[in-house]
């Protein structure tokens, strides 16, 4: 699972709670103040700097302005003075004053005329007698234009300045040998003012210098306006607080003010006072020109706060999102991975401590993957475990079921109890052989139940079996069904033992043997009645040929008596197998009685031989008889035993040839009485030796030599010395001869009880 | 000899042939017999009372009455409670044996194994022993 992040991130939400809002709020929340207010001091500082800067200029231009304006007039007074004080206007002057006409005043006008040349800035010379009354002037206008000049004259005592009618003017007496003879009047153009007034440098575009005069109510402004195109003087009235800045520089007040024009507009405006009473200079610049730095600064301030806000804003926004967006990709490889594409790439590479997290995330994703894949491995290992375990433990149960079933449908009744012997489980068949129903019998003692016909010390052996010994006990017993009957019963009771050796429970198997033991019953009484019923015509045959062959019928012809031997000695062998077949199913049902007595064991011996020694004789055999030492009686059933050498000795006569031996060593070893029976006869095949005590066996080397043999002997003798508590063995080489020996124990065989003795054999 | 000295032995037998033979064996030996094949008949014929005889010759088992109980019928009745007897059987067990034993059976033979005239000897030699 590979994927790389080609998606482009989903488009980042704005949530009001997102870092990325935060920052960008935080950013702006923190910037608009911050930007507000370095913009607002920069702009007020600025704005200060830029007024006062201003101030200062117009201040500058109307103190210079105003200085040069007086410079004129000063000049023109000072012009004025040395034209006064000229002698030959004076001279002209006085004898003018003497004539009382004034029509010869042409020398006068033409030295006036000639002084206008001369002072091209005055516009007119008008000379006034004493009276005032006109006595010549420059220009013939001057009697047009200025009404009552002379009126003001008269009054001059000293040189002054005045305005008529917005004509500077200088008034002056005019002094012949200090009488004062008449008086001066010079007119100034307007021209130098305008000229030092036009030059409006430093007032930028809508600034201008200018002066006026007030009169009544109203301003005259004596130099053209820049704003208002009109000719000449003129005047505006003071109409509501215009010409603020003129009105108090006619006040013969200085300053800088802001305030409005003769248009109403906002003007920076420096007002000094003119030496010419109600004169005013003024100064002035449109506070809109003026302070247009500021305000293209206030404005430039604004857009670049606007402007710094915004790029903050969107470096904010950018650094935020350069934040967030690698965030957001952890995010989506967190869900990635977090649902197990443990190989999706992150692919942040900011080069910071997110991209360290991205790289610190992916590897634990691979430790993750690895682990998960070792876990699944383990999983799957562990799954596959638990599959296996969980098929074997269906199998086991399967098998369980199918032993469940086997043990709960078992034609043997099992039961299983504690220690104690309560009964834990029990299967069907407990119904069928005990009658007790599996419910009620739970949790109680066998015993109890169905048991209890034996006597305690069968019991009280049981127990010490399977309780003290822990071993299997086996047994044929009589027990008890629910309805009181009685039944007999083949059981096997077996210890469970635990890990430590302790008896965790007893199972005990039991079989309803009642039929078995009828059908044994049966079979006894068959043998009983078939051997009484063998045997009678056996014994006919035996006496009736016995008394043929003695002559009480008559003496018997040679060839008689052959034939009537023949069929003796063949009546003899059968009786013998019946005898020897009655033996072994007896031995086999376990009804031969053993009753030990102290018996002489030599003295068996002896009596064998007795009754061997007929055939002895005939064959020529020699026979010794040896004991060891003092012989202690022993307590065994001398019938079994004398059967035993009777066995033993008649064998080793039968399978000796003529003129063999035979050795009989009885004697003591510890707590055995060994007794040895050995011969010199045929001997026993090597390959058949195993099979000698076993039931009907007839070497083969002998069967050739006599038929006479019912095989059952040495089955017989084992099973006596079995019961007697000894060992029989023997060691036989063909053609060489056999050797048998037998123990029995010093202190005896223990009785047995049984209903029948073994038959004796024909010797 | 002349018949009456000759001993009478009683030959309870329930199979003719051994019976025929046992007496003429017995016959031919010098005694008079009498044969009994039903073992009830014994006690009918001792009641009768007419001799008795000197031993009785007994199969053990016979179909009308078991050895033991004859016996133990004979011995109630002093008459012949002391009459000796043989026991000829083809089979009994080391109990019965002893408890013939104990009701007066003298000796107790096979009969499979035990020749006529080993018989004749032992009957004979006990008898001449006094009985």
């Amino acid at each position: 699972m590979n994927q790389q992040i080609n998606e482009k991130p989903r488009k980042i939400k704005f949530k009001l709670s997102s870092i990325q809002s935060k920052l960008t709020l935080a950013f702006i929340l923190l910037l608009i103040p911050v930007v507000a207010l370095i913009a607002i001091a920069s702009f007020r500082n600025a704005q200060s700097l830029i007024s006062e800067r201003t101030f200062e200029q117009l201040e500058y231009i109307v103190n210079a302005k105003q200085k040069e304006v007086t410079k004129v007039i000063q000049k023109s007074l000072n012009q004025t003075k040395t034209i006064a004080s000229q002698p030959q206007f004076l001279e002209l002057v006085d004898k003018l004053s003497k004539e009382k006409e004034t029509e010869n005043n042409d020398q006068l006008v033409e030295y006036l005329e000639n002084l206008l040349v001369l002072y091209p800035t005055f516009t007119d010379i008008i000379v006034s007698g004493k009276d005032g009354k006109l006595i010549a002037s420059a220009s013939s206008q001057a009697l047009k234009t200025s009404p009552q000049p002379a009126a003001n004259l008269s009054q001059t005592e000293d040189f002054e300045i005045t305005d008529q009618a917005g004509i500077l003017a200088v008034n002056g007496p005019i002094l012949v040998s200090q009488e004062p003879t008449g008086f001066i009047s010079v007119l100034t153009s307007q021209e130098e003012l305008i000229e030092i007034v036009k030059v409006h440098s430093g007032l930028g575009q809508s600034g201008e210098v200018i002066i006026g005069k007030v009169e009544g109510a109203d301003i005259l402004y004596l130099t053209p306006l820049r704003h208002i195109q009109k000719k000449g003087n003129f005047s505006l009235s003071v109409k509501g607080n215009r010409h603020l800045p003129m009105v108090l520089a006619t006040q013969k007040l200085s300053g800088v003010i802001i305030g409005k024009d003769y248009r109403g507009v906002q003007v920076l405006a420096g007002y000094q006072p003119l030496p010419i009473s109600n004169w005013g200079l003024v100064a002035k610049i449109d506070t809109a020109e003026a302070f247009e730095q500021i305000n293209r600064l206030r404005n430039e301030l604004i857009g670049i706060s606007m402007l710094v806000l915004l790029l903050f804003i969107l470096v904010g926004f950018l650094v935020s999102r350069s934040i967030t967006q690698p965030l957001h990709k952890l995010h989506l490889g967190t869900e990635k991975i977090g649902k197990g594409e443990w190989d999706y790439q992150l692919n942040i590479d900011t080069g910071d401590e997110v991209e360290q997290l991205a790289h610190e995330f992916t590897n634990m994703a691979q430790e993750l993957k690895a682990s998960y894949a070792g876990l699944e491995k383990k999983v799957q290992d562990r799954t596959w475990e638990l599959q296996s375990q969980k098929e074997t433990s269906e199998s086991l149960a399967e098998d369980l079921k199918k032993f469940q079933l086997a043990v709960e449908n078992a034609s043997d009744q099992i039961v299983i109890t504690d220690p104690d012997a309560k009964i834990l489980y029990a299967n069907k068949s407990l119904e069928k052989t005990t009658g007790f129903v599996v419910d009620e019998i739970l949790g109680k003692n066998p015993g109890k139940l169905w048991g209890g016909v034996m006597k305690k010390p069968y019991f009280k052996k049981m127990w010490k079996t399977i309780k003290e010994e822990k071993k299997t006990f086996t047994s044929e017993l009589r027990n008890k069904r629910k309805n009181g009957q009685e039944y007999f019963a083949a059981i096997s009771i077996t210890p469970i033992l635990d890990e430590t050796g302790n008896v965790r429970f007893f199972v005990g198997l039991e079989r309803d043997i009642t039929k078995a033991k009828e059908v044994d019953k049966m079979k006894t009484e068959f043998i009983s009645v078939a051997s009484h019923q063998l045997r009678t015509p056996l014994s006919a045959i035996k006496w009736f040929s016995e008394m043929l062959l003695s002559g009480d019928a008559g003496k018997p012809t040679k060839e008689q008596n052959e034939f009537l031997q023949q069929i003796y000695d063949s009546n003899d062998r059968m009786i013998d197998l019946v005898n020897a077949l009655l033996n072994v199913s007896r031995i086999e049902q376990g009804r031969i009685a053993i009753e030990p007595k102290p018996t002489n064991l030599l003295k068996l011996v002896d009596e064998v031989i007795i009754e061997l020694t007929p055939k002895i004789k005939e064959r020529k055999l020699k026979i010794t008889v040896s004991k060891h030492q003092q012989l202690p009686k022993v307590s065994i059933d001398p019938k079994l035993i004398r059967q035993v050498y009777a066995n033993l000795l008649s064998n080793a006569v039968k399978y000796t040839p003529n003129k063999g031996e035979i050795t009989v060593f009885v004697s003591r070893k510890g707590k055995e009485i060994i007794s040895q029976v050995s011969d010199t006869g045929y001997g026993i095949p090597k390959g058949q030796q195993k099979r000698v005590f076993t039931r009907f066996f007839r070497a083969d080397n002998i069967r050739k030599i006599s038929t006479d043999g019912t095989g059952l002997g040495l089955y017989i003798v084992k099973s006596v010395i079995d019961s007697s508590g000894g060992k029989i063995w023997f060691k036989s080489e063909e053609g060489k001869g056999t050797t048998f020996w037998f123990t029995l124990p010093v202190k005896g065989a223990k009785s047995q009880k049984g209903d029948r003795s073994l038959e004796d054999l024909k010797l | 000899m002349d018949e009456n000295n000759k001993q009478l032995i009683m030959v309870v037998e329930d199979d003719e042939p051994l019976l025929f033979a046992i007496q003429k064996k017995l016959q031919s030996s010098g005694f008079r017999t009498i044969g009994i094949i039903d073992g009830k008949q014994v006690l009918d014929y001792l009641k009768k009372g007419d001799e008795i005889p000197s031993l009785i010759w007994l199969d053990y088992y016979l179909p009308s009455i078991n050895g033991l109980e004859l016996l133990t019928q004979m011995k109630k009745n002093e008459k012949y409670q002391n009459i000796p007897v043989f026991v000829i059987s083809n089979t009994a067990g080391p109990e019965k044996i002893h408890a013939m034993m104990a009701l007066g059976v003298k000796k107790y033979f096979l009969k499979a194994e035990i020749r006529l005239d080993e018989m004749i000897e032992e009957i004979k030699t006990f008898l001449n022993k006094g009985g």
